[in-house]
């Protein structure tokens, strides 16, 4: 009895198993479409951030060094007090001044490179507190490639910091010994640079060298 | 090495001047030993006079040890020996030292550190002031550069 329709059932079994597959085909094609389109998404992000990041971090060290020219102009400052008071030591001062100028000297520059440190450390502060927000607020799997870009910056302005000191240090200290030579070699005579000479044997007799 | 020959000796302050008598020492014991010529001669002969007035001095006033052959290759075997351990200390300054200059030196040494040294100096013009001492390998720096220096190091 089935016979007779028995090629129509099997083609209609046909078609609606065609119908299913294709039908399953295109959800499966729209789930992976959907899925690649979130990817991209979090990848154009997460480049977002990363550049935002670095954008920050060479905001900051730029800053940082615009901040440091103005410290490094205020050295010329500096050097004009450093050769007000080793005049004024010399006119004032025979055999102790070394002491006097060694003080003097002393202080100028404490003051004038506590001001470039605290600077630095400020940017520096505001640098780590500024990463430190975008790591918050970065997704997790961000959070890693953030931290290496705090990392870098910090290390960078760090850098930065030891560098510009180093220099600040080496001009005056090429100052010092620059009007050193002009002002001590013309103010002191034979008899001030003997003094000076006797005052060291005695520090070194002090010290006991002479009995090594 | 007696005390007493070391006023003598007190004129040899440089390292320059302790060379050349030890130098003159050498051919005063070569020359004698080779020819047996008289002392006196050969001292005034073969040396400079700054050294042949120390040596003279010496052998005036200690007549008897040269007169002995045995006696006087032991006292000037003594002395060079003496002078050439003598503890070198040189010294940098900032300052040109003459001959004049150097015995003021000299003279501290005697009256504070007490002992004989022999005074090693050179000029250094970038010290500014001070001195640099070295003794036996040890180097310090007194200099006024040195304490500038030191006040403008970033590890301070």
């Amino acid at each position: 009895m089935i016979g007779p329709f028995l090629p129509i059932i099997i083609l209609l079994l046909t078609i609606s198993l065609l119908i299913f597959v294709l039908m399953y085909a295109y959800f499966l094609h729209k789930r992976v479409t959907s899925l690649s389109n979130q990817e991209i998404h979090a990848l154009d992000q997460s480049d977002g951030i990363l550049k935002q990041a670095h954008e920050e971090a060479e905001k900051i060290v730029k800053k940082a060094m615009e901040d440091a020219e103005v410290i490094s102009t205020n050295a010329d400052s500096f050097k004009a007090d450093l050769q007000k008071s080793m005049q004024l030591i010399l006119k004032n001062s025979s055999s102790k001044y070394t002491d006097v100028f060694q003080k003097e000297i002393d202080q100028l520059l404490q003051s004038y490179r506590q001001q470039f440190v605290e600077k630095q450390e400020k940017y520096l502060k505001e640098a780590e507190n500024l990463m430190n927000d975008e790591k918050l607020s970065s997704q997790f799997y961000l959070q890693k490639k953030v931290e290496e870009e705090v990392a870098s910056a910090k290390k960078s302005i760090e850098q930065y910091k030891q560098e510009q000191l180093k220099q600040f240090d080496q001009k005056v200290a090429d100052f010092v010994q620059e009007v050193g030579k002009k002002v001590l070699g013309h103010a002191l005579d034979v008899k001030d640079q003997k003094e000076l000479i006797f005052g060291a044997l005695e520090q070194a007799n002090k010290d006991g060298i002479f009995n090594i | 090495m007696d005390t007493k020959y070391t006023s003598v000796l007190d004129q040899i302050q440089t390292l320059d001047q302790r060379e050349s008598f030890i130098n003159a020492i050498d051919q005063i014991l070569d020359a004698r030993f080779l020819t047996k010529a008289n002392i006196d001669e050969v001292v005034e002969k073969k040396t400079t006079l700054f050294n042949a007035k120390i040596l003279l001095g010496l052998l005036t006033k200690y007549k008897e040890i040269y007169k002995d052959s045995e006696k006087f290759d032991h006292f000037i075997k003594d002395i060079r020996s003496y002078i050439n351990e003598l503890p070198v200390i040189r010294l940098q300054v900032p300052i040109e030292y003459q001959t004049r200059d150097v015995s003021e030196l000299y003279a501290w040494f005697n009256t504070n550190v007490k002992k004989k040294v022999i005074l090693d100096i050179h000029q250094n013009n970038r010290l500014l002031g001070g001195c640099i001492v070295e003794i036996n390998g040890v180097h310090k720096d007194y200099s006024l550069r040195s304490s500038i220096t030191h006040y403008l190091s970033p590890q301070k």
